[in-house]
């Protein structure tokens, strides 16, 4: 499932000089640039747009003849902020932050060609600067962090090899055996994977995501291949979806790789990663024909576990008694799913007790509050 | 202008039993489970349940919080909340006197899992828990207020097991020609509750509601009381195309007024000596075989103080509407199950079904600021 797409909002202060290019002005200190843009059947005018990291208003007049409107998109896929239904010849403000890098803008419907909009510099500084915590310290855990994700995506691909190469082979049983296992690496990063959307639904969304169902061609990734290989019983066809299922996951690998995260992203992270097995896998939709839901929960868990662990020597500094707390109610949690660890895995999801599923549940929503709590700690603006 | 209430500085009773039902049109009762292992954690657990329930009966403006944090509360009242006449009565089942806790010994003698009674059928998501919470306010907001704001002070310790939403009809549509406050009326039409005793009888609810000194109960029990709750499914569009003669003669009463039958107003002495055959109301009435007003069924009085539910449809097609037909009582055995065992095989239980609940005891309220809810239990 997939988080919400935000603006990432940056930290590093960047100064706002001089912007060079159509329709942005300079702008003094946090006062946003504003950029004039108009919008109709043909697309955006102007089609290149230039602009500095930062707070950036958009004026969007729909000089056209139909209703349309004004997105700003990253990567193809990531809608970054934007304006729905803007009736003809009104005029509509849109406030926004950007970080460095080129988007796409579409302008009027999307069957137009989108323009362009560069954004010199790195990421946006916040609205207000850190008041709790160094900026470099944060940049620092950021940092241990980032080569964590670098070392799970690497992983990752690999075992989506060795998964893939199973299924395109026809091994039926081998395919069943390394589902699991490289489910983990990308649960674990799950924060950071759904930066992208796009690749989360090709990858991991679920049946029930689809208006078909398990019969929309949509239906892809794990989750297509899993109701395969345990409802059906067969590698018949799969071909197809193992190598769509590669293809995304190198495409994440090279997205991530030239992604910069955001302290903010990875301080949330930890207590999505937490909500998200809360709110949706502990009902055992998440892999619902092999039963392996508790490698999926476990790799939540752990991709939690790391982001505190990284954050670990700020908040000990910073208060250790709620590092305590964390630590204690991760453990409480960890504590009952390891009642179920066999070998290097877990025993299937309908063998957990309904006594254990409450206490599973009740420390993950205590867990849960206890991270809610972590932006907030780290001084982090939502 | 909404009283304000006082559901945990009751003294020795708790709030939400004899407290006047007439402006607490809105209820949720929700089941909960302990999942922690040692009585201090249960004490913890209640400690911060009574703190929550201090500042929501008290009525409180909640700080704006830092942007950085969650805020303290939902704001789902707004910027000042309550205390909209609002009570929270927590009981106790069975379960909670197994071994996990160490109170076997003290476990009230009456308290057990409520079997299933002939016409019942108990679903298993719907019945029993270690905590009932009742929750009552002028308002179905602010009870979803209050469940909220507790349930955040007890994530790690307790999860709910089944809930129940539930309704009175507003206060303004309850009174009648020349100004007369009403009995409520359930989801049959009919008024439900018109000879309940008067919770302003002090010497009635001593000697209906409350445990006493001299029962044999734990010396912790003293003040609190039995508390039976059980969603009765009705089976409403059945119900609505019986004829009026035969609701009538199930149920005892004119539908209409309430009077019983025969007699002209709601308040009426159904008078059953002067019928001992049923000419007039029938003895399968189901008013007559719940209270038949002997002096010998005196000592089976129960405190009924019930909410209609409503909750969407069944498998069917059909309503899935009721009462959450809630009893306190000081003897569990001389109340509900004696009145229990005079219904079954009443006519009515063509037209209902019992659908969960248990068997709660509410303990007695808490004795100083400091005190918990279950202090004299658990300290």
């Amino acid at each position: 499932m997939s988080i919400r797409a935000l603006p990432i909002l940056g930290l590093l202060v960047v100064s706002v000089a001089a912007c060079t290019g159509t329709g942005a002005s300079a702008a003094p200190g946090d006062e946003a640039a504003r950029i004039a843009i108009s919008i109709s059947d043909s697309g955006c005018s102007p089609a290149t747009v230039r602009a500095a990291a930062g707070p950036v208003t958009f004026t969007v007049t729909n000089d056209g003849t139909e209703t349309g409107e004004f997105e700003i998109v990253q990567n193809g896929e990531r809608v970054i902020d934007e304006l729905e239904n803007i009736i003809p010849g009104f005029v509509v403000n849109m406030a926004t932050r950007l970080d460095g890098g080129t988007y796409a803008m579409q302008c009027g419907n999307l069957q137009t060609t989108a323009g362009v909009l560069t954004v010199s510099g790195g990421l946006a500084a916040s609205a207000e600067p850190n008041k709790v915590v160094d900026q470099a310290k944060l940049d620092a855990a950021r940092d241990v962090y980032a080569r964590y994700v670098d070392t799970q995506v690497a992983d990752l691909v690999k075992r989506i090899e060795v998964f893939t190469t199973a299924v395109e082979r026809g091994d039926l049983e081998g395919a069943k055996a390394s589902y699991a296992a490289a489910r983990v690496p990308w649960e674990r990063i799950e924060p950071i994977a759904e930066l992208f959307p796009d690749v989360d639904k090709a990858i991991d969304f679920r049946q029930e995501d689809f208006q078909g169902g398990v019969n929309d061609p949509e239906f892809k990734g794990f989750h297509r291949i899993e109701k395969a290989l345990w409802a059906d019983g067969s590698t018949d066809g799969l071909a197809p979806f193992a190598a769509d299922l590669r293809v995304k996951v190198d495409e994440l690998g090279t997205r991530i790789g030239a992604l910069m995260i955001d302290p903010r992203v990875m301080a949330r992270g930890a207590g999505e990663l937490i909500d998200e097995v809360a709110q949706s896998k502990m009902t055992g939709e998440e892999d619902r024909y092999s039963k392996m839901d508790l490698y999926s929960i476990d790799g939540n868990v752990d991709g939690s576990a790391e982001i505190v662990n990284d954050l670990r020597p700020i908040l000990q500094d910073l208060d250790a008694a709620y590092l305590a707390r964390l630590d204690a109610a991760n453990a409480a949690v960890e504590s009952v799913i390891a009642v179920y660890a066999v070998g290097d895995g877990f025993k299937a999801f309908d063998q957990v007790s309904a006594s254990d599923l409450k206490l599973m549940q009740a420390r993950l929503a205590d867990l849960s509050e206890l991270l809610a709590e972590l932006p907030g700690k780290l001084g982090l603006a939502a | 202008m909404p009283r304000r209430s006082s559901a945990v500085s009751a003294g020795s009773h708790q709030a939400g039993i004899v407290t006047p039902v007439r402006p607490q049109a809105a209820a949720i009762f929700v089941s909960l489970d302990a999942v922690i292992g040692s009585r201090s954690e249960l004490v913890t657990t209640l400690a911060e349940l009574t703190t929550r329930l201090r500042q929501l009966t008290a009525g409180w403006a909640p700080e704006a919080g830092d942007p950085l944090f969650p805020p303290p509360d939902s704001g789902i009242l707004g910027a000042s909340v309550g205390p909209s006449d609002l009570t929270v009565t927590v009981g106790f089942g069975a379960s909670l006197f197994d071994g996990r806790f160490g109170l076997g010994p003290k476990r009230p003698t009456q308290l057990s899992q409520m079997p299933f009674f002939p016409n019942d059928r108990l679903d298993p998501a719907l019945s029993h828990g270690d905590l009932m919470l009742q929750i009552c306010a002028t308002d179905e907001a602010s009870c979803v207020h209050a469940l909220r704001y507790l349930m955040a002070g007890a994530r790690g310790s307790l999860v709910v097991r089944w809930l129940l939403h539930g309704f009175q009809q507003r206060p303004g549509g309850t009174i009648e020609a020349g100004g007369a406050i009403a009995t409520h009326r359930n989801l049959l039409g009919f008024k439900d509750g018109t000879a309940n005793p008067s919770v302003v009888d002090t010497t009635a609810m001593d000697d209906i509601v409350w445990v006493g000194s001299d029962q044999g109960e734990p010396g912790w029990a003293v003040g609190g009381t039995y508390m039976v709750v059980r969603p009765i499914r009705m089976f409403v569009e059945r119900w609505d195309r019986t004829a009026l003669g035969e609701q009538e003669g199930i149920i005892g009463r004119t539908k209409r007024t309430g009077a019983p039958l025969g007699t002209a107003r709601e308040g009426d002495d159904p008078d059953y000596a002067s019928d001992p055959k049923g000419d007039r109301i029938p003895v399968d009435a189901h008013i007559r075989l719940a209270n038949p007003r002997t002096e010998a069924t005196r000592r089976n009085l129960i405190l009924r103080r019930g909410y209609s539910y409503s909750r969407g449809f069944d498998d069917a097609g059909l309503l899935d509407q009721g009462l959450v037909f809630v009893c306190f009582q000081r003897d569990l055995d001389a109340g509900f199950v004696t009145v229990q065992d005079r219904l079954a095989g009443e006519p009515l239980e063509e037209y209902i079904r019992t659908v969960g609940g248990g068997y709660f005891f509410v303990p007695p309220g808490v004795a100083s600021d400091v005190d918990i809810l279950g202090g004299s239990l658990l300290t």
